[in-house]
């Protein structure tokens, strides 16, 4: 009988070690995973950051394309028709070339820092530049309600942390009322 | 002669418990490193995401200025409080949780030049858009668009270096 009991505690030593190693393991990698997690997420001042960066900017370029609308309009209604009856691209706002790019998408105050984007916007601990332009310019008109809307939209983007483009689009929707001289 | 086996039992238990404690703390040590690494890079961006509000929020209120209120001021830095009958702005240093955060607003002109494609009226069927021909014509403009640079900087507790944070935006003169 005591040969017995002698030989099961026997069999029972190291029972801690081996389950104390076992749960060391798992802790181990508990910590890598948790290390691989905390470099791969991105610090929040970056998600702040890129965001309102881009929306102030973009949004500040929609301002400059509303005052050319409101400076020429009839300038932009003429390239507006003349696009649409000779284009043959049913998105013809998007056309690269004819006079409502030239206006709009095209125009040199509009992809000025389309190539090399726009350094003052930085800070300590962020010096990428930001690139952007307009992206379109058009009117949403529903002859029913006798409604016309001008939209503007402008694009940013830089590259991120790593190197992955952010990017950002702003709408500015406004009505609009066509009078016409005769 | 033997040991009894009871004794040898729980002699053997103690140094299996500190072994295996020992192997449990050499464990959770990557973890604490892992999690205090993590706990004082949230603590340092505390001060960067304050300043970042801060210059958002100071920003949309110097928007909300009239156009023709910085026309006076254009291109020089603005770091004192600023007032109209209906907004204020507080500019300069301000300390928030033991930083000292000052903001400094910059309004300057951006001239520019508008091309605008004219419409030939001389040629074409002014009832048939296809035939029209158009000409681009460049056209200047001053004091039309303002530059609205807003920078906050502070120095962190315990640092020497100062940093910032710049916004800036475009606003047009849509007054008439």
């Amino acid at each position: 009988m005591i040969s017995h009991i002698y030989h099961s505690s026997h069999n029972r030593r190291g029972t801690a070690i081996i389950l104390a190693l076992v749960f060391g393991v798992l802790l181990l990698q508990f910590a890598i995973a948790y290390s691989g997690l905390v470099g791969k997420s991105r610090p929040q001042t970056d998600i702040i950051d890129e965001r309102v960066r881009l929306h102030y900017l973009s949004t500040g370029l929609t301002e400059i394309a509303l005052l050319k609308f409101q400076k020429f309009p009839a300038d932009f209604y003429n390239s507006w028709r003349f696009q649409a009856s000779s284009s043959t691209n049913l998105s013809f706002w998007q056309d690269t070339t004819g006079p409502l790019s030239e206006f709009s998408i095209a125009a040199p105050e509009f992809i000025e820092y389309k190539t090399n984007g726009f350094a003052a916007s930085r800070s300590s601990f962020n010096e990428r530049p930001i690139r952007l332009w307009l992206t379109e310019m058009r009117l949403m008109t529903d002859n029913r309600w006798n409604v016309e809307v001008l939209q503007i939209k402008a694009h940013a983007e830089y590259a991120g942390r790593t190197g992955k483009p952010v990017n950002i689009d702003t709408v500015r929707t406004l009505r609009t009322e066509r009078i016409t001289r005769r | 002669m033997p040991h009894p086996p009871a004794a040898r039992q729980r002699g053997v238990t103690l140094t299996e418990i500190m072994i295996a404690m020992f192997i449990i703390a050499i464990s959770f040590m990557p973890i604490m490193g892992a999690l205090g690494t993590s706990v004082k890079a949230t603590v340092k961006e505390d001060t960067v995401v304050r300043a970042m509000n801060l210059c958002q929020e100071k920003l949309n209120t110097s928007l909300h200025f009239p156009f023709e209120f910085f026309v006076p001021n254009l291109g020089t830095p603005i770091d004192v409080p600023i007032a109209t009958p209906g907004v204020s702005l507080t500019l300069g240093p301000e300390t928030i949780e033991g930083v000292t955060y000052t903001s400094v607003l910059t309004v300057s002109d951006r001239p520019g030049i508008f091309r605008v494609p004219v419409r030939n009226l001389a040629v074409g069927n002014p009832a048939d858009p296809k035939t029209w021909t158009f000409t681009n014509r460049n056209v200047a403009y001053n004091n039309l668009v303002h530059t609205y640079t807003l920078e906050v900087s502070w120095i962190d507790k315990g640092g020497t270096a100062r940093r910032f944070y710049t916004l800036v935006t475009f606003r047009a003169d849509l007054r008439s």
